[in-house]
């Protein structure tokens, strides 16, 4: 579509808008108003299906935090990793992950941890979840973003 | 010499050498590469994911209340440790503010005036034709606000990096709640997986609700990491909006111009593809 739009704006002459006048203000300003408040309806509803979407087992949480605040902000980044952790390509990442943390957690309680040759990390593990998360996420979030 | 080459047994002898450096040198190669970990994972860093940036295709122009926005966003958050020495305030008129607000923004900055009569230094409130202000006086201060890193220069942070606004958008919302096990940072530094190396000197800077959008846009910190993005792709590339409109209208003219030549050179070449050639052969 925009693809046609610069096409007309191609050949036909453009206008820019000057700034507005003091006078016009006012009216601008009732303008920016008005969509304003659609705006806020629009996210509204879409706060309302955000949270349809994670029905079920962290419901409790969920209802935690809305007495906290009514209108606490979540960003859709978080909301979607922490959608796309739960999908089935993505849970033997988590699993891997977390079950490094242990082997290596449990290795560095050694004794000897400090003078050890090789120190292993979790960070392979780490990039290969967040791999998974990200190939997910990224289609989605920009539509959920302005 | 050519002759003592030519024996067999001198032959033999260049062989077997050749032959020994060759093994030797792969053996040697060989062992380096057991024990040497060059380059792994957390070297190259993570990489971003690609987002479906609004100005990312071939016709598309950037998302201009995204840059007014994202300025809102440098100049809270980010301008406090990064200069954008590239930028004058005038380039922001007819992009992402008007004149009027972008001379309210300069006027509210001192900048070095000329000496007056005695010499003495003097300031002057700051003008369109002014640069955006660096919040440091040079690199050492720059240096040693930030634990001996320095806070590059972001005007051309986007075209500098591998992965552009992919990279950018995706360092600053990346940062992990704590580094992953075994993981050991250096004193002062913070655990970024997309940052080649994983620990870099700036930490998460963006937070839900930091700034708050005077377009009402809830100010989440993907959204201002998508702004800011956005608003350092355009001081990068001020250009890049002419640039693709130039780059239609030469598509435009440069096909029209090649149906005209395909129209001419049938037009040409018609009366010489339509002839007919007889021949008549003499009659006896
Ligand atoms: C508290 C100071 C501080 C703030 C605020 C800050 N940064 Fe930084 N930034 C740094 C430092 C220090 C470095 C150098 C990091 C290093 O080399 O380890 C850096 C590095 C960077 C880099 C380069 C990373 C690379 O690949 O080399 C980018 C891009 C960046 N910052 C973007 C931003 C943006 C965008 C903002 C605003 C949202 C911001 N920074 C806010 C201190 C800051």
């Amino acid at each position: 579509m925009s693809f046609l739009r610069d096409l007309i704006d191609f050949a036909l002459p453009v206008a820019y808008a000057e700034e507005p006048e003091n006078e016009d203000e006012v009216e601008e300003s009732a303008k920016v108003e008005e969509e304003e408040e659609a705006e806020a309806e629009d996210q509204e509803e879409a706060v309302e299906d955000a949270e349809g979407d994670d029905e079920g087992d962290d419901e409790d949480e969920d209802d935690e935090d809305d007495e906290d605040d009514e209108d606490e902000l979540k960003d859709p980044l978080d909301t979607l990793r922490d959608e796309c952790q739960e999908t089935s390509a993505c849970k033997p990442y988590v699993h891997h992950f977390h079950e490094c943390i242990e082997r290596v957690t449990k290795e560095m309680e050694e004794e000897d941890y400090e003078s050890k040759h090789y120190k292993e990390d979790c960070v392979e593990e780490f990039f290969h979840l967040q791999h998974c998360i990200n190939d997910c996420v990224a289609p989605k979030l920009f539509h959920k973003l302005k | 010499m050519f002759r003592a080459v030519s024996t067999p047994l001198a032959q033999k002898f260049i062989t077997g050498a050749v032959a020994t450096t060759g093994l030797g040198a792969s053996y040697l190669l060989y062992q380096d590469s057991i024990t040497a970990n060059a380059m792994t994972a957390a070297e190259h860093g993570l990489h971003p994911p690609a987002y479906g940036w609004s100005h990312n295709g071939m016709f598309e122009t950037f998302d201009h209340a995204s840059i007014r926005r994202g300025f809102q966003v440098y100049r809270d958050v980010c301008a406090a440790c990064h200069s954008l020495d590239r930028i004058a305030w005038r380039n922001l008129v007819g992009v992402s503010h008007t004149a009027s607000e972008a001379k309210a923004f300069c006027e509210e900055l001192e900048y070095d005036d000329e000496p007056d009569d005695e010499g003495a230094p003097r300031k002057r409130p700051g003008k369109l034709a002014d640069y955006l202000p660096s919040p440091y006086e040079n690199e050492q201060a720059a240096r040693a606000a930030n634990q001996g890193a320095l806070p590059p220069d972001l005007s051309l942070i986007v075209k500098a990096r591998h992965g552009a606004c992919d990279y950018i958008f995706s360092l600053l919302t990346g940062y992990p709640d704590e580094p992953p096990a075994g993981v050991v940072l250096p004193p002062g530094s913070n655990y970024n997986p997309y940052f080649p190396g994983g620990s870099i000197a700036m930490g998460r800077v963006l937070f839900d609700e930091l700034v708050e959008y005077e377009d009402g846009t809830p100010a989440t910190t993907s959204q201002m990491a998508k702004d800011v993005t956005t608003f350092l792709n355009w001081a990068a590339e001020p250009e890049h909006d002419d640039r693709k409109k130039w780059g239609l209208k030469a598509l435009i003219v440069t096909s029209s111009l090649y149906l005209v030549a395909i129209w001419v050179k049938r037009f040409k070449w018609q009366p010489i593809k339509n002839r007919k050639i007889r021949f008549d052969p003499p009659k006896k």
